[in-house]
């Protein structure tokens, strides 16, 4: 038996750092990374203007006239949520140039132009089509920078570089570096962007639409795709290891697009599309951090009898309104513990059933999009993720109950356990 | 002396490293202790004596072990109990110990 858990905590152990280091993958989120505070503000400036209030609308109108709001989708949106591609694109090749210990500036400003490339400007009114920048693009943002940053290292590294005399200033031959991989770059996707006018797609960016973005959002946004997804950032937590950043650092991608979708969808007044984002992967699956660990703390705060687990809750309480439960996770511990990972386990599986299911038969309002910090209080998260609804609020006070009732036995027996052995330790 | 804690996003380890400077001024220890994210860290490496990873980015220890011990850091991760317990006294003896090891 410990011979095949250890085998299993191995194993996972292995492919969780794979994962983990994988430096694409790590570039992707740097890259996404470098996005969220853009996210977070128009997200912000969204709630502002259509906060579901009829007096304050009211209010609001009286002052500023007819309109008052349009300035948010017109304005700070495009500038704001409506760059991810744009932010992504640079970002991403920036920091995958960067983990090969290079100058990353040329490689992100390369792959920038590639990505202008392979979009089409409409000639007629000499203009970009600024749904480009954002949520429509994502990724094919994503690829463009992965491969001219991958491009970009191949040829630094291998020297293809214009090597001037040593009597030449360094810093006038570093800006001769990227001349080289940009000019190499830069016809591949021109020659990739002519290849695809002879085919169907007619452009690249449709064919990555229909044979990337669709399927992988499909798998990724599913029922079964979201409980395997979550099930293994359960595994890895359960093991110890931070499940929630590795499971996101494949998925965030799929999750943070479906969001966007959902955005669009929800400024254009049309229903929404996604169920599964990203916001309802964080904010309302984490109740106080994965594994819905809020509940279990508020019952060692209030009613824990042993010192350990009211120690552990009254050390985890504020960090978990945050959705912070290292302490719980470690402390009680969860880690490694048989008894304890069952309800670890278990209970997100169930949130995520009851709120899938919720929302795909409309009991329960979807997610609009807005991006809201994982950090979030529960409770706001679910008022502000649905654009100020209070059935958001409700999902997310239905699903701590049912979380509190499946940790319930099991926190109560490991509280009994404790007093036990604290008592034959006096 | 710099002992720097990185976790995932440099925030439950920013918790621990209030227990641990308390624990320094109680032993009256000029010590420098921070947190980061395991993004910005080659920002405040420089300086650092002792780099202790959070227990759930312990898969980080060989990457970063080969990374910054030739340069003299020591790189060790978090028990997971103390880690839990928050017990910033336990970690900063052992992270003292650690500095006293090689240097």
């Amino acid at each position: 038996m410990k011979g095949l858990k250890s085998f299993f905590e191995d194993k996972f152990f292995n492919v969780a750092t794979k994962i983990a280091n994988q430096r694409h993958l790590l570039a992707m989120r740097d890259g996404l990374v470098l996005a969220m505070p853009l996210l977070i503000i128009g997200s912000l400036f969204i709630i502002i203007s259509d906060f579901p209030l009829q007096a304050y609308q009211d209010f609001m109108l009286s002052i500023f006239g007819e309109g008052w709001g349009d300035f948010v989708w017109n304005d700070v949106v495009p500038a704001t949520t409506g760059l991810l591609s744009l932010v992504a694109c640079f970002g991403i090749a920036k920091s995958l140039v960067d983990s090969y210990q290079l100058d990353g500036m040329p490689g992100g400003m390369i792959a920038l132009a590639a990505f202008f490339l392979i979009n089409n400007l409409d000639v007629e009114a000499n203009a970009w089509n600024a749904d480009l920048f954002g949520t429509s693009n994502l990724f094919v943002a994503m690829i463009i920078s992965l491969l001219a940053g991958e491009l970009y290292r191949v040829i630094v590294q291998r020297k293809l570089v214009i090597k001037l005399p040593d009597s030449v200033p360094p810093s006038v031959s570093r800006s001769f570096t990227a001349l080289a991989p940009a000019a190499i770059i830069l016809v591949l996707a021109l020659v990739v962007k002519m290849l695809f006018r002879l085919t169907p797609f007619g452009d690249f960016p449709s064919f990555v639409t229909a044979f990337v973005t669709a399927p992988l959002t499909f798998a990724g946004t599913s029922y079964p795709g979201s409980a395997l997804a979550l099930l293994v950032e359960q595994i890895l937590w359960s093991l110890g290891i931070h499940g929630s950043s590795i499971v996101t650092s494949v998925m965030e991608p799929i999750w943070l697009n479906a969001n966007l979708e959902n955005l669009t969808a929800f400024q254009a007044g049309q229903a929404l599309p996604h169920i599964i984002t990203q916001t309802f992967v964080e904010n309302l699956l984490w109740i106080g951090g994965s594994g819905a660990t809020l509940p279990v703390v508020i019952y060692m705060v209030i009613f824990a009898r042993s010192k350990t687990l009211k120690q552990v809750g009254r050390l985890s309480l504020v960090p978990g309104l945050f959705n912070i439960n290292e302490p719980v996770v470690f402390g009680l511990p969860i880690v490694m513990n048989p008894f304890l990972i069952i309800p670890y386990i278990l209970s997100p599986l169930v949130i995520l059933t009851i709120s899938y299911f919720g929302m795909f038969f409309n009991i329960f309002p979807r997610m609009v999009g807005v991006t809201i910090p994982w950090t979030t209080p529960y409770l706001i998260s679910g008022y502000l993720a649905t654009g100020a609804n209070i059935g958001g609020v409700i999902l997310q006070i239905i699903n701590f109950v049912v979380a509190f009732l499946i940790w319930l036995p099991f926190i109560r027996s490991w509280d009994r356990r404790n007093v036990l052995m604290e008592s034959q330790a006096n | 002396m710099k002992i720097l804690l990185v976790c995932s996003e440099g925030m439950s380890t920013s918790m621990l490293v209030q227990k641990m400077r308390q624990a320094a001024a109680e032993r009256s220890l000029e010590v420098e202790i921070d947190a980061v994210s395991e993004v910005s860290l080659k920002k405040h490496i420089a300086g650092t004596q002792v780099l202790l990873l959070g227990p759930q980015v312990r898969y980080l220890l060989k990457k970063l072990s080969a990374e910054y011990e030739p340069a003299g850091v020591h790189v060790a991760v978090i028990d997971m109990v103390d880690y839990g317990r928050m017990n910033g006294a336990a970690v900063l003896e052992k992270a003292l110990a650690l500095a006293a090891q090689g240097s």
